[in-house]
């Protein structure tokens, strides 16, 4: 007798593994599950199929392609889970710089359901200090804006193809700006309110016209141009 | 002898609690998991709920430091194939190092995961036609990454509120929406949308410091759209193909703005 109540508690024991356990015997790969705990170091850089959140799932789920017929999304890997983070981001910032500390402005949200009312075929807009905007166009039927005011901006505005049209204001100090158009049927606009400003168009193509103009100090311009069609029109008020 | 198995009995208990699965669903219906039973005891506190069949619910919950894991219609378990329907998975997690992934595959799945404490993370990945993935973070180092393939009609949404949040999304298909809302004294933010295919749309809105925003499309007819009021702000708008927008707002100092067109739909 005293046999079987051994054999009762071992049965009994195993059973409460098994329950407390037990999605390592029903669910997920058997290799990983229970495992949750690991406290790797973000060193591993894992591919998709390295290892996976907790639990479960370190591959790429069954039955999807990526594009190309490549591996599909990514699940997290462990290296990339918080209190490890060390995530993989295209043109992330980076880890180096945690910011400065200072407290951010806050944002209500209430305008969180954004306006579709606009839809631009490119276009910045800067109130700033030190902006920098640049927009690269290669197409048909382009056209890109550029507003800038605040301090020390500066613009750019290269396109290629067909029925461009360029524009780009600024307001402020410092600024600096530069448009280059190569196709068919390009316009292309510059105004300057400000100081220290300066002013550059090129055009190659069809079509072409330009306009400069500068009202505020030491401003420059130029506008060269190459094709037919053309125009220009340079303004100064200081 | 006794004394030794019932020592035995007792550590099988721990282990399995440091361990511990909630739930382990693989017949339909709905589930509910709450694992706050455990807050205190200074557990790490693994919670699963494994479901393949249409028209599941699952919900956990959890306070402390926890994982978090729904699976919907994959090959969760050993052998087993199938999409799945109109499936809802809801993860509520309030703790330290709080970790939430939902994976669905299917059609009409909602994914909703949401966040209050510090180091959580959220990941999010589905594959099917008409998803959605709504992910809201109060907190801090917080990380998002969702991911949606294989179908049309897929959205996601963020909302985060805390520090070193980052989010990553990627979505492949057509009519997708993303939208990625940063702010509430948000430091450090990073926000970034991958779209591939026709008609999508992106959005990111940051406020706070040290902001940074990316949006790549590829495809056609998309729209994309930055917004930032902060400072050492960047964004980036890259886009492939016809009839493209892009627009990039910011107020603040340091700001960068970026965008790259190519293609483009003739008069």
């Amino acid at each position: 007798m005293g046999r079987y109540k051994n054999l009762a508690i071992i049965v009994l024991v195993l059973m409460v593994a098994i329950f407390m356990t037990g999605n390592i015997l029903f669910a997920g790969p058997p290799e990983h599950a229970g495992s949750p705990d690991d406290s790797g170091n973000g060193s591993g850089g894992q591919g998709p199929d390295g290892d996976g959140p907790p639990g479960l799932v370190d591959e790429i789920p069954p039955g999807i392609v990526g594009p190309g017929g490549g591996p599909g999304f990514e699940f997290p890997g462990e290296s990339e889970l918080p209190g490890r983070l060390n995530p993989f981001i295209p043109g992330d910032p980076g880890e180096d710089d945690p910011g400065n500390g200072k407290p951010g402005k806050g944002d209500p949200g209430d305008d969180y359901h954004w306006d579709y009312d606009f839809e631009p075929i490119a276009f910045i807009y800067q109130v700033g200090d030190d902006n920098y905007g640049r927009i690269d166009q290669h197409g048909a039927g382009n056209w890109a804006g550029i507003k800038q005011l605040g301090d020390h901006n500066d613009s750019s505005i290269d396109q290629y193809g067909d029925d461009n049209f360029a524009g780009v204001i600024q307001f402020g100090h410092g600024n600096d700006s530069s448009i280059k158009q190569d196709g068919y049927r390009n316009f292309a606009g510059i105004g300057q309110f400000g100081y220290d400003n300066n002013a550059d168009i090129e055009q190659i193509g069809n079509y072409n016209k330009a306009l400069i103009t500068q009202n505020g100090n030491n401003n420059q311009a130029s506008i060269e141009q190459n094709g037919n069609g053309l125009d220009l029109d340079i303004s100064f008020n200081w | 002898m006794r004394k030794a198995l019932i020592l035995g009995l007792a550590l099988v208990f721990v282990m399995g609690m440091t361990t511990m699965v909630a739930a382990n669903n693989h017949l339909d219906g709905p589930w509910y998991v709450d694992t706050s039973v455990y807050t205190g005891l200074g557990l790490e506190v693994n919670a699963e709920i494994l479901q393949l069949g249409d028209e599941d619910l699952a919900e956990i919950e959890q306070h402390g430091y926890n994982h978090a894991f729904i699976g919907q219609g994959y090959e969760f378990t050993l052998g087993d194939y199938g999409d799945s329907f109109q499936n809802e998975a809801f993860v509520k997690q309030d703790g330290q190092l709080n970790e939430a992934v939902v994976g669905q595959r299917g059609e009409l799945n909602f994914a909703d995961i949401n966040q209050v404490g510090n180091d959580n993370y959220a990941g999010v990945g589905q594959d099917g036609d008409l998803m959605t993935a709504n992910i809201n973070q109060d907190a801090n180092d917080s990380f998002v990454r969702a991911s949606q393939f294989g179908g049309e009609g897929s959205e996601v949404l963020v909302d985060q509120f805390g520090h070193l949040n980052r989010v990553r999304t990627r979505q492949d298909g057509d009519d997708h929406f993303a939208q990625v809302y940063q702010a509430e004294g948000s430091d450090w933010n990073y926000a970034n949308i991958e779209q591939s295919g026709v008609d999508q749309n992106a959005f990111i809105k940051q406020a706070g410091m040290d902001n940074g925003a990316y949006i790549n499309q590829q495809g056609s007819w998309n729209f994309a759209k930055v917004d930032q009021d902060g400072n050492y702000n960047e964004a980036i708008i890259d886009q492939d193909a016809y009839d493209l927008s892009g627009l990039i707002t910011q107020k603040g100092n340091g700001n960068t703005g970026q965008i790259t067109q190519t293609g483009g739909l003739a008069d």
